[in-house]
């Protein structure tokens, strides 16, 4: 078996693991309860949360626990726009974003909200003309991920935060889901931004959503009193802990990750560019950790399903179409269906290897022979 | 009297894109009626329409008939030229 669907999910590191499986048995008391050892789980998750700022270099921000991103983007988005709805209802978004953003902003538009979307360059990065041309007195929210999950584009942080800064009254979230643990950030550009444990080797079913103090939310969860006021729910304490666990593990091996991914990058780059009918989606401003490509002599839905016969998982991307048969950020960026249509996502990882590679190339010439 | 069945997704991004060009759209043409579906959501009440596999995708009735699909993202240009060749 070859995995290299690495920003699909990743596997648990045994760390982790180890600890959480530690943490459950020690650390299982309810957090609310007000005896001794809900106590002693209550200041476990404050210590989760200053261990997380500690590890963005944070000050002033909360941490808001989740199940993940996708409930991290839904509090952040959902609960600005209807929290500042008096303001104006007005949002903004990148047009490579994912489908958890897409649902919540589509979801606003229902609603009675406007929403705009920035027009991109030919590399897939936000023209930030159009953006600022965009913003109204009603503009409430700018959501712009960082690194897009299928082409691994990055965005300029720092210009996109100079421009929205002009603008005090409107909040940046981004969802930094595929940048965390794999480049290097100023997080503080950012006013709220969301991750999830387990694309950094990290446990599934808990995330974060990292706010600016000040920030109001309107809940979209609604219970009793819980450790976080914006998210109702029992926390989840161990899980919590795993989640500072990973990411300080993600954070540390960042440098030295990097170096081992970009390696593996320039070998499978190499190995793709000696391919006939191959174009490679990704460009100079992607991440190493993925590598978009469409393989033109087969439908990606087609080649997908060859590979995974073979033993090697890697992606589709985002569906635009109901068969699921083409990729919508593929045919937004490169405006070619055929493009779309055969294309996929390699993801890698600190432990991919070359001969993993060099397995997926030669799957590849035996699948088209 | 023309009828337009709009289906939708709520994790679509040229759905949300065609937003605001519908409403342009439609309001220079007030009497069309519209109903929602969500591709999703209606699977009962859509899967009789062989929605395909391009959303959004709007199909159009004149008189209960169906006399056109629009499917994806289009331009106001479009949008309109395409109406205005219905003869509304």
């Amino acid at each position: 078996m070859i995995y290299l669907d690495y920003s699909a999910t990743t596997k648990a590191s045994e760390i982790v693991l180890d600890k959480y499986m530690f943490d459950n048995q020690k650390y299982y008391a309810n957090p609310n309860s007000t005896h001794e050892l809900g106590v002693y789980a209550w200041k476990k998750l404050e210590e989760s949360s200053r261990r997380i700022n500690k590890s963005f270099k944070l000050k002033n921000y909360d941490v808001i626990y989740t199940s993940g991103a996708t409930e991290a983007n839904n509090l952040a988005i959902k609960g600005l726009a209807w929290a500042k709805k008096d303001q104006g209802k007005h949002l903004i978004v990148g047009a490579f974003e994912h489908s958890s953003v897409v649902s919540c902003l589509n979801y606003l538009v229902n609603d009675g909200f406007s929403v705009d979307i920035v027009k991109h360059d030919a590399a897939g990065l936000v023209d930030l003309d159009d953006l600022e041309s965009l913003i109204t007195n009603e503009t409430t929210l700018i959501s712009i991920a960082v690194v897009n999950s299928e082409t691994g584009i990055v965005q300029d942080l720092v210009k996109l935060s100079n421009l929205i800064r002009k603008y005090p009254y409107i909040t940046f979230h981004s969802d930094l889901t595929q940048a965390v643990g794999k480049i290097d950030l100023d997080y503080s550009l950012v006013d709220m931004f969301s991750f999830t444990g387990h694309k950094i080797y990290g446990l599934k079913g808990v995330g974060a959503l990292v706010k600016k103090e000040g920030i109001k939310l309107h809940k979209i969860m609604h219970g009793g009193k819980a450790f976080n006021e914006e998210r109702a729910g029992t926390p989840a304490v161990p899980l919590i802990i795993s989640l500072a666990n990973a990411l300080e593990i993600a954070i540390q091996g960042l440098k030295i990750n990097q170096v081992k991914v970009k390696e593996i990058n320039d070998y499978l780059l190499n190995e793709l560019n000696n391919l006939q009918d191959v174009v490679i989606n990704s460009n100079l401003y992607s991440l190493p950790h993925i590598v978009n490509v469409s393989f033109l002599k087969m439908k990606s839905v087609s080649l997908h399903q060859e590979f995974s016969r073979k033993g090697i998982y890697i992606s589709q991307g985002t569906a635009c179409a109901s068969g699921k048969e083409s990729s919508s950020i593929i045919q937004r960026l490169t405006n070619s269906l055929d493009l779309a249509m055969t294309s996929l996502r390699i993801s890698l990882s600190h432990h991919t290897t070359k001969a993993e590679i060099d397995k997926l190339i030669s799957t590849y010439k035996e699948i088209i022979k | 009297m023309i009828k337009i069945i709009r289906i939708k997704a709520l994790w679509c991004m040229s759905c949300l894109v065609m937003e605001k060009t519908w409403k342009k759209v439609f309001l220079e043409f007030p009497d069309i009626e519209i109903v929602d579906y969500d591709y999703d959501d209606d699977r009962g009440i859509i899967d009789n329409l062989e929605v395909g596999n391009v959303l959004p995708l709007l199909i159009v009735y004149k008189d209960e008939k169906e006399i056109s699909r629009i499917s994806g993202e289009k331009t106001y240009k479009e949008m309109i030229d395409i109406f205005r060749s219905f003869k509304l």
